[in-house]
């Protein structure tokens, strides 16, 4: 439906485009025409006041031949042309698009200081430092500086692995050898194969040789790639045909960069991704479905505000699902603070005010588990946590 | 009855060796042999039905090995054999004299052969190649263990990276781009480079300069040579023996009778029939 609509709305849009370019043509070649036979009726004006030739007769010829162009009715076809398309448009927008999303709105309370807190994370995190600062500034938070620091040596690291530059990847995999080492980071090794496989793409073997020599002795651990990488020297210039041209390739570097990327997060405590972004592409992704919603069950504002659970499900990828949500196969209801997801001693699992339903209210009265013949007490389940 | 069902059976078994052992038979032999198969086959049944394996005494089984005829020519020409493929020059020449076989390749040849494999064992792999393209410049060219050897040899020796590193080039590369087999070795064996110096290679990559590897590559060598000159790898007695054993399992489901367990001296179990108490 909606990709329907936005290729119906994009053809559309091309056809106004087309036709405003073409009736543009077209009046300018009217209105060129008329200048020209203005222009040239002056001239013969003054010339004719020399020759004796009666201005009067000049003029009529030019109406005359004004009047054979029938420009009025060229300008006024160009101009319905054109409309026709634009209101085409305007309807078809109507309809592929709701004009105010402000329906599928919840006003919710937000808190002001973790919002500051979201909004100049997400500026360190693209990189947009100056408007960091200023935001830092005015909502007087002044302990983001640390996110900062640690952004700024994120982005000189990637910018510098852009240009093939290690030296401040491998400054920071030093300070953090430790922790890297109890996660079995490959990073350091991997940053050095990649210098001497440029040295190996250049064709200079002895730097190549020597580069490995002077660092390649330290790296028990990868000893098999070492080998190769060392074997790579008997195919310089010729990689496309040896076993190891996707070794020396240099796509390998955008490899790496992910890869340090991942880690340079992982050992931050932060999510790759900055969490203003996730949250507006998760609401992007919902706003068809919450819109389609209120639209057909034509909720008023104070409804849709009341509303505490949806009565259909927002189908969003596994990029979005980050904690575990417990729904009652019971009831159907999703676990909360009030209603735990309680385990059975038969291991299968219920919410809690389903277990109350189900013993009636009675700690010592035995019912029977929804999923399979056992017999429990409610005294003997017990909560889980996620 | 029972005797004359041993009998045939071990007149079978006993023609089988001989038959391999001399290149042409008699016609007569080869009927008479016919013949025996078949009475062996029509009788089967009855032995297998009426007990699972017959006894048969030294005293029996020895008269069976005396009826199996073997030529002198051809315990000459195996012993020859064996002395060629293993080197025995002196012992050619007067094995040569005294029985008047001949060998199957020339005295110099022999000597040519064994110099080349003497050079590796001592680690003198440049004379030996020398003399190996003399005998034969193919073996050279597809045999990656000898080249692998020289190149390790040139890194123990010190010369200079670039040499070393050309000869791989030269040398080892084209051996892997025809068979990826080789590559992994070869691996192991450039990686060596990485280190300035000996002591500095750790003990697990220290067995590529281990002077034992000497050995194993003349044995390869020399199988090379062997095989481009005979077409055999090793002395036709070992395959003898090795007949021998497999027969005497097959013998063993059938047949209990004095087993030859000491091969080197060719001396047989002994079985003996009780003698009655009356």
């Amino acid at each position: 439906m909606d990709v329907t609509g936005t290729v119906t709305v994009r053809d559309a849009f091309d056809r106004v485009s087309k036709k405003q370019k073409l009736y543009h043509s077209v009046t300018q070649d009217v209105i060129d025409l008329v200048c020209d036979g203005i222009q040239d009726t002056l001239t013969r004006i003054q010339l004719g006041n020399d020759d004796g030739v009666e201005p009067e007769s000049v003029l009529t010829e030019l109406r005359r031949k004004l009047d054979a162009l029938l420009p009025i009715i060229q300008l006024q076809k160009s101009h319905k042309e054109t409309k026709w398309s634009l209101s085409k448009l305007v309807k078809l927008l109507e309809v592929s698009y709701h004009p105010d999303i402000s329906l599928a709105c919840f006003s919710v309370d937000f808190d002001i200081n973790l919002v500051n807190k979201i909004l100049i994370h997400h500026c360190y995190r693209e990189g947009l430092f100056d408007v960091g600062d200023c935001l830092v500034k005015e909502a007087g938070r002044e302990e983001e500086t640390e996110v900062r620091s640690q952004f700024l040596e994120f982005h000189q690291i990637v910018d510098s692995l852009k240009l093939r530059n290690i030296e401040p990847a491998m400054r920071w995999i030093f300070a953090n050898r430790g922790k890297l080492k109890q996660k079995s980071s490959k990073l350091e090794f991997k940053l050095l194969s990649l210098k001497y496989c440029d040295i190996l793409r250049e064709g200079k073997s002895d730097d190549a040789l020597e580069y490995a020599r002077t660092h390649f002795t330290q790296y028990p651990l990868h000893f098999k790639e070492i080998q190769k990488l060392i074997t790579c020297l008997l195919w310089i210039g010729n990689f496309e045909k040896s076993p190891y041209a996707e070794i020396v390739s240099p796509s390998c570097w955008d490899k790496v960069t992910k890869e340090l990327i991942m880690e340079y997060h992982h050992l931050l405590d932060q999510p790759i991704n900055s969490p203003l972004k996730v949250a507006l592409s998760a609401g992007y992704e919902s706003l068809p479905s919450l819109l389609k919603l209120v639209h057909l069950m034509a909720l008023t504002k104070q409804e849709w505000q009341a509303m505490k659970q949806l009565p259909v499900p927002l189908e969003l990828g596994n990029e979005y699902k980050f904690h575990s949500a417990f729904v009652c196969p019971v009831s159907r209801d999703q676990s909360s603070e009030e209603n735990p997801p309680m385990q059975l001693p038969c291991g299968h699992v219920i919410s809690k005010q389903s277990m109350m339903r189900l013993s009636k209210n009675c700690a010592f009265r035995t019912f029977k588990c929804p999923y399979c013949p056992a017999e429990t007490l409610a005294s003997a389940c017990r909560q889980l946590y996620f | 009855m029972a005797d004359n069902e041993g009998n045939l059976n071990e007149v079978n078994q006993v023609d089988e060796e001989n038959q391999y052992i001399v290149e042409e038979a008699d016609e007569e032999n080869q009927v008479e042999a016919e013949n025996e198969e078949a009475q062996i086959s029509e009788n089967e049944e009855f032995v297998i039905q009426e007990q699972p394996k017959k006894l048969i005494m030294s005293d029996v089984w020895e008269q069976y090995l005396t009826t199996a005829e073997i030529r002198k020519e051809d315990m000459n020409r195996l012993v020859m054999n064996f002395l060629v493929v293993e080197g025995y020059l002196e012992a050619v020449e007067k094995f040569q004299k005294e029985s008047g076989t001949k060998p199957e390749v020339g005295v110099a040849s022999i000597s040519d052969r064994l110099a080349v494999k003497r050079d590796i064992e001592s680690g003198d792999l440049e004379d030996a190649v020398e003399k190996l393209n003399a005998i034969n410049p193919e073996i050279l060219k597809t045999n990656f263990s000898l080249n692998q050897q020289r190149f390790i040899e040139r890194i123990r020796i010190g010369v200079t990276i670039k040499e070393t590193f050309n000869f791989a080039e030269k040398e080892l590369k084209p051996l892997v781009e025809q068979n990826l087999a080789f590559l992994e070795e070869l691996e192991k064996t450039m990686a060596i480079l990485r280190f300035r110096d000996l002591p500095d290679i750790p003990e697990a990559e220290r067995e590529l300069l281990d002077n034992s590897r000497w050995f194993k590559t003349a044995a390869e060598v020399n199988a090379a040579i062997l095989t481009s000159q005979t077409g055999l790898k090793c002395p036709k007695l070992l395959d003898l023996l090795k007949m021998l054993t497999w027969t005497q399992n097959q013998l063993d489901e059938k047949v209990e009778y004095p087993r030859m367990s000491v091969l080197p001296t060719g001396q047989l179990t002994v079985i003996n029939p009780p003698w009655p108490s009356e």
